[in-house]
Protein backbone atom coordinates (compact mmCIF):
# COMPACT_ATOMS: atom_id res chain seq x y z
CA UNK A 1 0.00 0.00 0.00
CA UNK A 2 2.99 2.24 0.94
CA UNK A 3 4.60 1.87 -2.44
CA UNK A 4 1.38 3.09 -4.12
CA UNK A 5 1.22 6.23 -2.03
CA UNK A 6 3.26 8.34 -4.47
CA UNK A 7 0.94 7.31 -7.30
CA UNK A 8 -2.07 8.37 -5.34
CA UNK A 9 -0.45 11.66 -4.41
CA UNK A 10 0.38 12.30 -8.07
CA UNK A 11 -3.17 11.46 -9.11
CA UNK A 12 -4.58 13.70 -6.41
CA UNK A 13 -2.38 16.58 -7.50
CA UNK A 14 -3.43 16.02 -11.14
CA UNK A 15 -7.09 16.17 -10.14
CA UNK A 16 -6.48 19.35 -8.18
CA UNK A 17 -4.76 20.82 -11.21
CA UNK A 18 -7.69 19.95 -13.48
CA UNK A 19 -10.21 21.38 -11.02
CA UNK A 20 -8.17 24.56 -10.58
CA UNK A 21 -7.86 25.01 -14.36
CA UNK A 22 -11.55 24.51 -14.88
CA UNK A 23 -12.41 26.97 -12.12
CA UNK A 24 -9.96 29.55 -13.47
CA UNK A 25 -11.42 29.25 -16.99
CA UNK A 26 -14.95 29.58 -15.66
CA UNK A 27 -14.02 32.52 -13.49
CA UNK A 28 -12.36 34.26 -16.44
CA UNK A 29 -15.40 33.57 -18.56
CA UNK A 30 -17.72 35.03 -15.98
CA UNK A 31 -15.65 38.05 -15.31
CA UNK A 32 -15.75 39.36 -18.92
CA UNK A 33 -19.01 41.28 -19.41
CA UNK A 34 -20.70 39.84 -22.50
CA UNK A 35 -23.12 41.84 -24.72
CA UNK A 36 -26.60 41.50 -23.41
CA UNK A 37 -28.53 39.10 -25.69
CA UNK A 38 -30.85 41.19 -27.90
CA UNK A 39 -33.98 41.57 -25.83
CA UNK A 40 -36.74 39.71 -27.71
CA UNK A 41 -39.08 42.54 -27.41
CA UNK A 42 -41.27 44.49 -29.76
CA UNK A 43 -40.31 47.92 -28.59
CA UNK A 44 -38.76 50.23 -31.17
CA UNK A 45 -35.17 51.14 -30.74
CA UNK A 46 -35.29 54.17 -33.05
CA UNK A 47 -38.07 56.55 -34.10
CA UNK A 48 -38.51 59.88 -35.82
CA UNK A 49 -41.07 62.36 -37.12
CA UNK A 50 -41.19 63.58 -40.74
CA UNK A 51 -39.28 60.55 -41.90
CA UNK A 52 -37.61 60.49 -45.32
CA UNK A 53 -35.44 57.63 -46.52
CA UNK A 54 -33.76 57.83 -49.92
CA UNK A 55 -32.00 54.93 -51.61
CA UNK A 56 -29.93 55.37 -54.73
CA UNK A 57 -28.21 53.23 -57.30
CA UNK A 58 -24.44 52.74 -57.42
CA UNK A 59 -24.12 55.95 -59.46
CA UNK A 60 -25.86 57.90 -56.74
CA UNK A 61 -29.05 58.42 -58.70
CA UNK A 62 -32.09 58.17 -56.37
CA UNK A 63 -34.27 55.13 -57.13
CA UNK A 64 -36.62 54.95 -54.17
CA UNK A 65 -37.90 57.43 -51.67
CA UNK A 66 -39.89 56.41 -48.63
CA UNK A 67 -41.35 59.12 -46.47
CA UNK A 68 -44.03 59.49 -43.84
CA UNK A 69 -45.31 61.43 -40.88
CA UNK A 70 -43.47 59.23 -38.41
CA UNK A 71 -41.22 56.17 -38.37
CA UNK A 72 -40.36 53.47 -35.86
CA UNK A 73 -37.60 50.88 -36.23
CA UNK A 74 -38.00 47.48 -34.56
CA UNK A 75 -34.75 45.59 -33.88
CA UNK A 76 -36.30 42.13 -33.42
CA UNK A 77 -36.99 41.83 -37.13
CA UNK A 78 -35.16 44.91 -38.42
CA UNK A 79 -38.38 46.43 -39.78
CA UNK A 80 -39.57 50.00 -40.15
CA UNK A 81 -43.14 51.15 -39.64
CA UNK A 82 -44.08 54.43 -41.29
CA UNK A 83 -47.36 56.24 -40.74
CA UNK A 84 -49.05 57.97 -43.72
CA UNK A 85 -46.36 56.58 -45.93
CA UNK A 86 -45.49 57.61 -49.48
CA UNK A 87 -43.20 55.34 -51.46
CA UNK A 88 -41.90 56.76 -54.71
CA UNK A 89 -40.02 54.69 -57.24
CA UNK A 90 -38.18 55.96 -60.29
CA UNK A 91 -36.12 53.95 -62.73
CA UNK A 92 -34.71 54.77 -66.12
CA UNK A 93 -37.07 53.44 -68.75
CA UNK A 94 -40.04 53.05 -66.39
CA UNK A 95 -42.77 55.45 -65.40
CA UNK A 96 -42.55 56.96 -61.92
CA UNK A 97 -44.81 55.28 -59.37
CA UNK A 98 -46.00 56.54 -55.99
CA UNK A 99 -47.55 54.25 -53.43
CA UNK A 100 -49.52 55.65 -50.51
CA UNK A 101 -51.06 53.99 -47.47
CA UNK A 102 -52.08 54.66 -43.90
CA UNK A 103 -49.28 52.43 -42.64
CA UNK A 104 -46.23 51.01 -44.42
CA UNK A 105 -43.97 48.30 -43.06
CA UNK A 106 -40.57 47.89 -44.68
CA UNK A 107 -38.68 44.67 -43.97
CA UNK A 108 -36.65 41.89 -45.59
CA UNK A 109 -33.56 44.11 -45.89
CA UNK A 110 -35.67 46.96 -47.28
CA UNK A 111 -36.66 44.76 -50.21
CA UNK A 112 -40.34 44.56 -49.29
CA UNK A 113 -42.78 47.33 -48.36
CA UNK A 114 -46.21 46.27 -47.10
CA UNK A 115 -48.70 49.12 -47.61
CA UNK A 116 -51.80 48.71 -45.48
CA UNK A 117 -54.97 50.81 -45.18
CA UNK A 118 -56.25 52.73 -48.24
CA UNK A 119 -53.31 51.51 -50.24
CA UNK A 120 -53.10 53.35 -53.54
CA UNK A 121 -50.50 53.08 -56.25
CA UNK A 122 -50.36 55.75 -58.94
CA UNK A 123 -48.25 55.24 -62.05
CA UNK A 124 -47.65 58.50 -63.87
CA UNK A 125 -48.45 58.69 -67.58
CA UNK A 126 -45.60 58.25 -70.04
CA UNK A 127 -45.31 59.06 -73.71
CA UNK A 128 -47.31 56.10 -74.93
CA UNK A 129 -49.67 55.36 -72.09
CA UNK A 130 -52.01 57.08 -69.69
CA UNK A 131 -51.82 57.02 -65.92
CA UNK A 132 -52.68 53.86 -64.02
CA UNK A 133 -54.10 53.63 -60.51
CA UNK A 134 -54.35 50.55 -58.31
CA UNK A 135 -56.26 50.74 -55.04
CA UNK A 136 -56.74 48.02 -52.47
CA UNK A 137 -56.78 47.47 -48.72
CA UNK A 138 -53.24 46.14 -49.00
CA UNK A 139 -50.46 46.41 -51.57
CA UNK A 140 -46.98 44.91 -51.40
CA UNK A 141 -44.23 46.86 -53.17
CA UNK A 142 -40.91 45.27 -54.13
CA UNK A 143 -38.84 48.38 -54.91
CA UNK A 144 -35.84 46.54 -56.31
CA UNK A 145 -37.91 44.58 -58.79
CA UNK A 146 -40.37 47.46 -59.40
CA UNK A 147 -43.26 45.03 -58.83
CA UNK A 148 -46.50 45.64 -56.93
CA UNK A 149 -48.82 42.84 -55.87
CA UNK A 150 -51.74 42.02 -53.61
CA UNK A 151 -53.85 39.00 -52.78
CA UNK A 152 -56.76 41.20 -51.76
CA UNK A 153 -59.59 42.58 -53.93
CA UNK A 154 -58.27 45.48 -55.93
CA UNK A 155 -59.42 48.05 -58.46
CA UNK A 156 -57.36 49.27 -61.39
CA UNK A 157 -58.29 52.45 -63.24
CA UNK A 158 -56.68 53.47 -66.50
CA UNK A 159 -58.26 56.37 -68.30
CA UNK A 160 -61.98 55.75 -68.05
CA UNK A 161 -61.64 51.97 -68.01
CA UNK A 162 -61.93 50.14 -64.73
CA UNK A 163 -60.93 46.66 -63.68
CA UNK A 164 -61.87 44.83 -60.47
CA UNK A 165 -60.29 41.58 -59.43
CA UNK A 166 -59.01 39.58 -56.49
CA UNK A 167 -55.28 39.13 -56.29
CA UNK A 168 -53.01 40.76 -58.86
CA UNK A 169 -49.44 41.52 -59.80
CA UNK A 170 -48.26 44.60 -61.70
CA UNK A 171 -44.73 44.71 -63.09
CA UNK A 172 -43.82 48.32 -63.78
CA UNK A 173 -40.79 47.42 -65.88
CA UNK A 174 -42.64 45.14 -68.30
CA UNK A 175 -45.90 47.04 -67.66
CA UNK A 176 -47.77 43.75 -67.39
CA UNK A 177 -50.76 43.35 -65.10
CA UNK A 178 -51.98 39.89 -64.09
CA UNK A 179 -55.23 39.38 -62.23
CA UNK A 180 -55.77 36.00 -60.62
CA UNK A 181 -59.49 35.77 -59.88
CA UNK A 182 -62.91 37.29 -60.41
CA UNK A 183 -61.90 39.66 -63.15
CA UNK A 184 -64.51 42.28 -63.98
CA UNK A 185 -63.38 44.78 -66.59
CA UNK A 186 -65.29 47.77 -67.92
CA UNK A 187 -63.63 49.11 -71.06
CA UNK A 188 -64.85 52.59 -71.74
CA UNK A 189 -65.03 53.79 -75.32
CA UNK A 190 -64.09 57.23 -74.11
CA UNK A 191 -60.55 55.84 -74.00
CA UNK A 192 -60.41 55.75 -77.79
CA UNK A 193 -57.78 58.39 -78.46
CA UNK A 194 -59.09 61.58 -80.03
CA UNK A 195 -57.14 63.68 -82.55
CA UNK A 196 -55.58 65.67 -79.67
CA UNK A 197 -52.54 64.30 -77.91
CA UNK A 198 -52.95 61.36 -75.56
CA UNK A 199 -53.05 63.48 -72.37
CA UNK A 200 -53.51 62.07 -68.88
CA UNK A 201 -57.19 61.26 -68.70
CA UNK A 202 -57.17 59.92 -65.16
CA UNK A 203 -59.50 61.81 -62.78
CA UNK A 204 -57.88 64.94 -61.38
CA UNK A 205 -57.22 63.72 -57.84
CA UNK A 206 -55.33 60.76 -59.18
CA UNK A 207 -52.68 62.80 -60.87
CA UNK A 208 -51.51 64.67 -57.75
CA UNK A 209 -48.09 63.14 -56.85
CA UNK B 1 -67.92 63.52 -93.01
CA UNK B 2 -65.81 61.18 -91.01
CA UNK B 3 -66.55 60.88 -87.32
CA UNK B 4 -63.46 60.87 -85.08
CA UNK B 5 -63.18 57.84 -82.82
CA UNK B 6 -63.75 60.03 -79.75
CA UNK B 7 -66.98 61.52 -81.08
CA UNK B 8 -68.04 57.98 -81.95
CA UNK B 9 -67.15 56.83 -78.48
CA UNK B 10 -69.74 58.94 -76.75
CA UNK B 11 -72.59 57.08 -78.51
CA UNK B 12 -71.05 53.60 -78.10
CA UNK B 13 -71.86 51.61 -74.94
CA UNK B 14 -69.13 50.45 -72.60
CA UNK B 15 -67.70 46.97 -72.92
CA UNK B 16 -67.94 44.86 -69.77
CA UNK B 17 -65.86 41.68 -69.55
CA UNK B 18 -66.09 39.09 -66.76
CA UNK B 19 -63.57 36.26 -66.58
CA UNK B 20 -61.60 34.13 -64.16
CA UNK B 21 -58.20 35.67 -64.87
CA UNK B 22 -56.75 38.53 -66.87
CA UNK B 23 -53.32 39.28 -68.24
CA UNK B 24 -52.89 42.84 -69.51
CA UNK B 25 -49.79 44.11 -71.28
CA UNK B 26 -49.78 47.89 -71.23
CA UNK B 27 -46.97 48.11 -73.80
CA UNK B 28 -48.78 46.18 -76.51
CA UNK B 29 -52.24 47.18 -75.20
CA UNK B 30 -53.23 43.52 -75.17
CA UNK B 31 -55.69 42.00 -72.70
CA UNK B 32 -56.08 38.23 -72.48
CA UNK B 33 -59.10 37.05 -70.52
CA UNK B 34 -59.21 33.40 -69.52
CA UNK B 35 -61.93 31.18 -68.05
CA UNK B 36 -65.73 31.63 -68.30
CA UNK B 37 -65.41 34.81 -70.35
CA UNK B 38 -68.59 36.87 -70.66
CA UNK B 39 -68.38 40.06 -72.73
CA UNK B 40 -71.38 42.38 -72.67
CA UNK B 41 -71.60 45.39 -74.93
CA UNK B 42 -74.89 47.18 -75.08
CA UNK B 43 -77.46 44.58 -76.18
CA UNK B 44 -74.83 42.04 -77.24
CA UNK B 45 -73.28 39.29 -75.10
CA UNK B 46 -70.47 36.95 -76.09
CA UNK B 47 -69.42 33.85 -74.13
CA UNK B 48 -66.18 31.93 -74.67
CA UNK B 49 -63.26 30.33 -72.83
CA UNK B 50 -60.64 32.84 -73.93
CA UNK B 51 -60.85 36.38 -75.23
CA UNK B 52 -57.94 38.40 -76.50
CA UNK B 53 -58.51 42.13 -77.01
CA UNK B 54 -55.84 44.24 -78.64
CA UNK B 55 -55.85 47.96 -79.36
CA UNK B 56 -54.33 49.03 -82.66
CA UNK B 57 -52.23 52.11 -83.29
CA UNK B 58 -55.33 54.22 -83.99
CA UNK B 59 -56.92 53.01 -80.77
CA UNK B 60 -59.52 50.67 -82.28
CA UNK B 61 -60.07 47.43 -80.40
CA UNK B 62 -59.86 44.02 -82.06
CA UNK B 63 -61.03 40.91 -80.26
CA UNK B 64 -60.61 37.17 -80.83
CA UNK B 65 -62.72 34.73 -78.85
CA UNK B 66 -61.96 31.01 -78.77
CA UNK B 67 -63.16 27.97 -76.89
CA UNK B 68 -61.44 24.84 -75.66
CA UNK B 69 -64.61 22.86 -76.25
CA UNK B 70 -68.12 23.71 -77.39
CA UNK B 71 -68.82 26.91 -79.28
CA UNK B 72 -68.29 30.62 -79.04
CA UNK B 73 -71.79 32.06 -78.69
CA UNK B 74 -73.07 35.55 -79.34
CA UNK B 75 -76.52 36.61 -78.24
CA UNK B 76 -77.92 39.93 -79.37
CA UNK B 77 -81.24 41.59 -78.60
CA UNK B 78 -83.13 44.38 -80.35
CA UNK B 79 -85.95 45.18 -77.98
CA UNK B 80 -87.49 47.82 -80.25
CA UNK B 81 -88.01 45.36 -83.11
CA UNK B 82 -88.56 42.33 -80.82
CA UNK B 83 -85.62 40.60 -82.53
CA UNK B 84 -83.04 38.30 -80.96
CA UNK B 85 -80.03 36.98 -82.87
CA UNK B 86 -78.13 33.92 -81.73
CA UNK B 87 -74.81 33.04 -83.40
CA UNK B 88 -72.29 30.34 -82.71
CA UNK B 89 -69.06 29.12 -84.21
CA UNK B 90 -65.64 27.71 -83.45
CA UNK B 91 -64.12 31.18 -83.18
CA UNK B 92 -65.27 34.79 -83.27
CA UNK B 93 -63.36 37.86 -84.35
CA UNK B 94 -64.39 41.44 -83.71
CA UNK B 95 -62.94 44.31 -85.73
CA UNK B 96 -63.48 47.62 -83.99
CA UNK B 97 -62.47 49.67 -87.00
CA UNK B 98 -65.00 48.11 -89.38
CA UNK B 99 -67.38 47.31 -86.51
CA UNK B 100 -67.84 43.78 -87.79
CA UNK B 101 -68.14 40.47 -85.97
CA UNK B 102 -66.87 37.42 -87.84
CA UNK B 103 -68.05 33.99 -86.71
CA UNK B 104 -65.57 31.46 -88.09
CA UNK B 105 -65.83 27.66 -88.35
CA UNK B 106 -69.24 25.89 -88.49
CA UNK B 107 -70.87 29.29 -88.18
CA UNK B 108 -74.61 29.46 -87.61
CA UNK B 109 -76.67 32.64 -87.20
CA UNK B 110 -80.34 32.41 -86.21
CA UNK B 111 -82.71 35.37 -86.13
CA UNK B 112 -85.84 35.20 -84.00
CA UNK B 113 -88.75 37.58 -83.73
CA UNK B 114 -90.89 37.25 -80.65
CA UNK B 115 -89.12 33.95 -79.97
CA UNK B 116 -90.03 32.47 -83.37
CA UNK B 117 -87.11 31.37 -85.56
CA UNK B 118 -87.28 33.24 -88.86
CA UNK B 119 -83.91 33.30 -90.61
CA UNK B 120 -80.95 30.94 -90.43
CA UNK B 121 -77.60 31.36 -92.13
CA UNK B 122 -74.98 28.59 -92.02
CA UNK B 123 -71.50 28.59 -93.52
CA UNK B 124 -67.86 28.42 -92.70
CA UNK B 125 -67.73 32.14 -91.99
CA UNK B 126 -70.61 34.50 -91.26
CA UNK B 127 -69.73 38.19 -91.08
CA UNK B 128 -72.12 40.53 -89.34
CA UNK B 129 -71.67 44.24 -90.03
CA UNK B 130 -72.96 46.35 -87.14
CA UNK B 131 -72.83 49.58 -89.12
CA UNK B 132 -75.18 48.62 -91.91
CA UNK B 133 -76.85 45.72 -90.15
CA UNK B 134 -75.99 43.18 -92.86
CA UNK B 135 -74.80 39.57 -92.92
CA UNK B 136 -72.41 37.94 -95.36
CA UNK B 137 -71.70 34.23 -95.36
CA UNK B 138 -68.91 32.23 -97.00
CA UNK B 139 -68.74 28.49 -97.61
CA UNK B 140 -65.69 26.42 -96.94
CA UNK B 141 -64.49 23.09 -95.64
CA UNK B 142 -65.55 23.97 -92.11
CA UNK B 143 -69.13 24.86 -93.03
CA UNK B 144 -71.88 22.71 -91.58
CA UNK B 145 -72.28 21.52 -95.16
CA UNK B 146 -68.72 21.52 -96.46
CA UNK B 147 -68.18 24.10 -99.17
CA UNK B 148 -71.72 25.43 -99.01
CA UNK B 149 -73.65 28.28 -97.44
CA UNK B 150 -77.19 27.41 -96.40
CA UNK B 151 -79.67 30.19 -95.69
CA UNK B 152 -83.29 29.82 -94.74
CA UNK B 153 -85.19 33.09 -94.89
CA UNK B 154 -88.92 33.29 -94.11
CA UNK B 155 -91.11 35.73 -96.11
CA UNK B 156 -91.44 39.30 -94.81
CA UNK B 157 -95.08 38.66 -94.03
CA UNK B 158 -94.10 36.03 -91.48
CA UNK B 159 -91.72 38.54 -89.90
CA UNK B 160 -94.40 41.24 -89.82
CA UNK B 161 -96.89 38.81 -88.32
CA UNK B 162 -94.47 37.81 -85.57
CA UNK B 163 -93.64 41.46 -84.88
CA UNK B 164 -97.33 42.32 -84.61
CA UNK B 165 -97.87 39.46 -82.16
CA UNK B 166 -95.09 40.79 -79.98
CA UNK B 167 -96.34 44.37 -80.18
CA UNK B 168 -99.67 43.21 -78.76
CA UNK B 169 -97.94 41.12 -76.15
CA UNK B 170 -95.89 44.07 -74.89
CA UNK B 171 -98.54 46.76 -75.48
CA UNK B 172 -96.43 48.57 -78.07
CA UNK B 173 -93.56 48.81 -75.66
CA UNK B 174 -90.05 47.44 -76.40
CA UNK B 175 -89.35 43.88 -75.29
CA UNK B 176 -87.68 43.73 -71.84
CA UNK B 177 -83.97 42.98 -72.10
CA UNK B 178 -82.62 39.76 -70.58
CA UNK B 179 -79.02 41.03 -70.62
CA UNK B 180 -79.09 43.69 -67.93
Amino acid sequence: MKERLPAFIALFMLLCLVMMTWWAADYAQRSIPLDQPARISHEPDAWSDHFIMLSSDPDGVPKNRLEGDSMQHFPHNDSYEIVNAISTGQRPGSAITTGRADLATMFNNDKTILMRGNAHLHRFPSEDTSALDITSSELIIYPEKDIIETDKPATVIQGNSRMNGKGMTYNNQTRELKVYANTDVTISNKDLPSESSNTDQAPEENTRP
Amino acid sequence: QTTTPAANAQAEPETLVLSDTLSYDDKTKTSIFNGNVILTRGQMRLTSDTLKIQEDAQGFQHGTATVNSGKVRIFEERPETYETIRSEGDRAEYNGKDDTVKMIGHAIVNRYICGKLLDTVRGEVVIYNNKNNTYAAQGGPQATEPGRVRSVVKPQSAADEATEACRKQYNNKPMPSTLN
